[in-house]
């Protein structure tokens, strides 16, 4: 489908978006590892629906597009997180840190957390959700050579993070 | 530890991780049966929910999920999303149709907007609402009202809205199509409808918009000569006026047409003798008590024994109300006040006036003055319908485009025509052209500002010597600095594929040789293309980039998204600084006496009140954001604090408070 015309239905809707709810659900996870990625994901396809009319074939696939309202949307629910955290002083009723458990390489993890916001969305979008970096642009609304610096600069960080640690 | 190594090292991290949250049975989201008879309730799972769920029936559920959303969107489902919840508050437009239990008026043309990034725009016949607003916790936080009149004299039978209401941090709720939004004693009732145009504040008032001065008159009633660019605007109660020699700043207030500006401070430039009469006639007229009369775009500015000022309206969205956008295309008629229109009504505007179309009962052939968000046709002759067609219909069409003058915009690639008042009394028209509206790629002549070379950590920007000219019609014709050229070219949705080139020959010298060479690279074979507001940027993959400007476009103070590429500092004769073309920093006025900094970490707003070379900020709010560290930004945002000096000039904004200078890119 090229473009997403108001009149289409939920049922067609919910067919176009079909093949990028993996990618959307593991985004979520990944930038949002404290919340409700089935939450978030939702919020993003509701946000979808509502914005149909704006997705543009040009700019990117159904996916990016997609991706880039995850990204959205998790970035809400962190902040929303922080304000709880703020105000709250319990975090026994919070969910459980991320399953980077078993095989996870922990270090890695933490030193990712340790980047600007851009460089982990970059990190998380080309590594992890497995993105090429043409898609990753798409999503970031930048170029690929924008792209391509930033993961350099992330991997530079991660590399002086890493450094006292690491073979 | 190499490069490489840590790109290896990320590889296997992420192939591990996709490999562990990758369910076994993650094929089967094929097979999910999206719509049940029963409409599934929202999931709403606990936020224990384990990382390895299957991700079939996580996108059942989502997919379940997403469908009960879109009926409730469009109206009609019983489902009760929870008061905190967002879905269809943004985004969508609200018809207001009435309080508490009032009779409902479901042809209202009161209507609410809230964007995505949290501007709020309720607008009805009277008034003009603008805020930004938090939505949280089912409640509505606004901040930065402005509350602006139209030139109404009677909403009798009319539903309007209570700034009031929005001041109370009112609390709402989601009920099917429906929104209501309690506070201040009072419950609105909004009803969704999409066939509504999104309102702006981007409209003629007196407070919150942007004046020209086009016309001076002494006490004697003898016009007098303006030359030079006058213009006026009042924000939050302060007032910036030119009187084409001097800048006029102070406390303005309007209370119904009456506007007391004295006490204003002003520059003391010493005027020549041709503007002196003229500025004398604004500075006597500003000294006092005056009367406005606002009719259409034109404002009249009137203090007995000091003589009348004449404004006309300028359009704070240069690029929703270029005519370029408007005319030239067959545009067809989808709603009139919200309700779609079936029946064939179109209307083309081309550049020469020319005016042709149907109104629903009647072809149209009239002549049309467009300017910029500006529509005034004539010619139109009398309703006078055949009682064989839609008499009520053309009546309507005719109306507002009888309007001297009729308003226009784009919004979002529908034209949108109405009269100063409410705007959800419109036509909304859309065009089947292939072409987007606001991506004029076609027909429109651009001048080349930078040039990229290479790609990722090798990618480096360099200006542009000389006017280098491009456009891209039946042929691709462009300039190196050197040479002109012109090209066969096929035009694709985001590709252009360029024939053999050819052109003149001069021998090139200076620098332009190499910057010749870089555009015959980018520009050779297939490329992509891609228009973001006035900047076209031609890419060749593993080439490089050309990024053009629209020509005489130029990038203005407001509205256009700034972005950090220096701070430098000068203690004692001794400068110090820090660069960087991709600093992630955007400084945006959004010309309603507000702007917005992203720093690529946190968003911060607050109040900048304009003037012709200064600009002073205050009211500095952090609005959140990530924790992470930009420390061009933490400098900008120290330093965008009280009054700084702007100029623009070759497309960058300089803005200089004390001894530091910020640099930014449009």
């Amino acid at each position: 489908m090229e473009t997403v015309a108001a009149t289409v239905d939920a049922a067609e809707f919910a067919d176009w978006t079909r093949p990028s709810l993996l990618p959307m659900t593991r985004l979520a996870k990944r930038l949002a590892p404290h919340a409700d990625a089935d939450d978030i994901v939702q919020e993003a396809l509701a946000r979808a629906w509502a914005k149909r009319h704006q997705f543009a074939a040009d700019r990117g696939t159904p996916t990016t597009w997609l991706l880039a309202i995850v990204a959205d949307r998790a970035r809400s629910s962190r902040r929303s997180r922080i304000r709880r955290l703020r105000v709250v002083d319990d975090t026994a009723d919070l969910p459980d840190a991320p399953a980077r458990d078993a095989g996870v390489d922990v270090d890695l993890e933490r030193a990712i957390e340790s980047l600007t916001g851009r460089q982990q969305l970059a990190v998380q979008l080309h590594y992890f959700v497995g993105l090429t970096v043409d898609e990753t642009a798409a999503v970031m609304a930048c170029s690929p050579g924008t792209v391509k610096s930033t993961l350099y600069d992330a991997r530079t960080r991660l590399r002086a993070r890493l450094g006292d640690t690491d073979d | 530890m190499t490069d490489d190594q840590m790109d290896a090292r990320l590889r296997r991290a992420g192939e591990a991780w996709r490999s562990a949250t990758t369910p076994a049975a993650e094929t089967d989201a094929d097979d999910v049966h999206v719509l049940s008879p029963e409409p599934a309730r929202r999931s709403r799972r606990g936020r224990h929910t384990g990382l390895l769920a299957s991700a079939a029936v996580v996108a059942a559920a989502i997919v379940a999920g997403a469908a009960v959303l879109i009926v409730t969107v469009g109206g009609g489902d019983e489902t009760n999303p929870s008061p905190g919840d967002t879905v269809g508050l943004e985004g969508t437009v609200w018809r207001l149709v009435g309080y508490g239990n009032d009779q409902r008026l479901p042809n209202s043309p009161a209507t609410l907007h809230i964007s995505g990034d949290g501007m709020l725009v309720a607008d009805d016949s009277c008034r003009l609402i603008g805020a930004r607003v938090d939505v949280n916790q089912g409640h509505l936080y606004g901040t930065q009202f402005q509350v602006r009149d139209y030139n109404c004299t009677d909403s009798a039978g009319e539903v309007t809205f209570d700034p009031d209401v929005f001041a109370s941090a009112p609390s709402y709720s989601l009920d099917g199509a429906g929104l209501t939004i309690t506070g201040a004693g009072k419950t609105m009732h909004l009803v969704a409808s999409p066939g509504l145009p999104v309102p702006t504040l981007d409209r003629p008032t007196v407070t919150g918009a942007t004046w020209r001065l086009v016309g001076v008159t002494d006490p004697s009633g003898t016009e007098l000569p303006v030359s030079g660019e006058a213009t006026f605007r009042i924000d939050n109660g302060t007032l910036h006026a030119g009187d084409t020699c001097n800048t006029l700043t102070g406390p303005a207030v309007l209370t119904g047409r009456e506007l007391d500006t004295k006490d204003l401070a002003m520059t003391e430039i010493g005027c020549s003798n041709d503007v002196a009469p003229t500025a004398a006639v604004v500075d006597a007229v500003f000294s006092g008590t005056a009367q406005t009369e606002l009719l259409g775009t034109r404002l009249t500015i009137s203090r007995d024994a000091a003589g009348s000022l004449d404004y006309d309206w300028i359009p704070s969205d240069a690029v929703a109300t270029d005519p370029a956008n408007l005319t030239g295309r067959t545009w067809r008629l989808t709603a009139v006040a919200g309700d779609p229109v079936s029946d064939a009504v179109t209307l083309r505007v081309q550049p020469d006036g020319t005016t042709t179309g149907n109104d629903g009962c009647r072809d149209i052939n009239a002549s049309a003055e467009v300017g910029p968000g500006t529509l005034t046709v004539t010619g139109l002759p009398p309703a006078d319908f055949p009682p064989t067609c839609n008499g009520d219909l053309a009546a309507t069409v005719d109306s507002l485009l009888k309007q001297q003058p009729a308003l226009w915009r784009i919004s979002e690639e529908d034209l949108v025509i109405n009269g100063p008042g409410a705007q959800g009394f419109a036509l909304v028209y859309s065009t089947g052209d292939a072409r987007p509206v606001l991506s004029p790629l076609l027909g429109s002549a651009w001048t080349l500002t930078t040039i990229e070379t290479g790609t990722g950590p090798d990618a480096a920007s360099q200006s542009v010597t000389g006017q280098l000219p491009l456009a891209v019609d039946q042929r691709l014709q462009f300039d190196d600095g050197c040479n002109a050229h012109t090209a066969e070219v096929t035009v694709g949705d985001a590709t252009l594929d360029i024939g053999a080139v050819g052109g003149t020959q001069v021998r090139c010298v200076g620098p332009v040789p190499d910057q010749q060479h870089q555009i015959l690279a980018v520009l050779d074979g297939r490329v992509s293309w891609r228009v973001v507001r006035d900047q076209l940027t031609i890419t060749k993959e593993g080439v490089g980039a050309l990024v053009y400007t629209k020509a005489g476009a130029g990038p203005r103070l407001v509205g256009t998204p700034w972005t950090l590429t220096s701070v430098q500092t000068d203690r004692s004769g001794s400068a110090s600084g820090s660069g960087s073309s991709d600093s992630r920093v955007v400084l945006t006025l959004d010309g309603r006496g507000g702007y917005r900094l992203a720093t690529g970490c946190h968003v911060y707003a607050g109040a900048a009140a304009i003037s012709r070379s200064t600009v002073t900020f205050s009211d500095q709010r952090d609005l959140g954001g990530d924790d992470c560290l930009n420390t061009m930004a933490e400098q900008v945002v120290h330093l965008l604090d009280g009054p700084a000096d702007w100029s623009i000039a070759h497309g960058q904004l300089t803005v200089t408070k004390g001894n530091a200078t910020l640099t930014f890119r449009s």
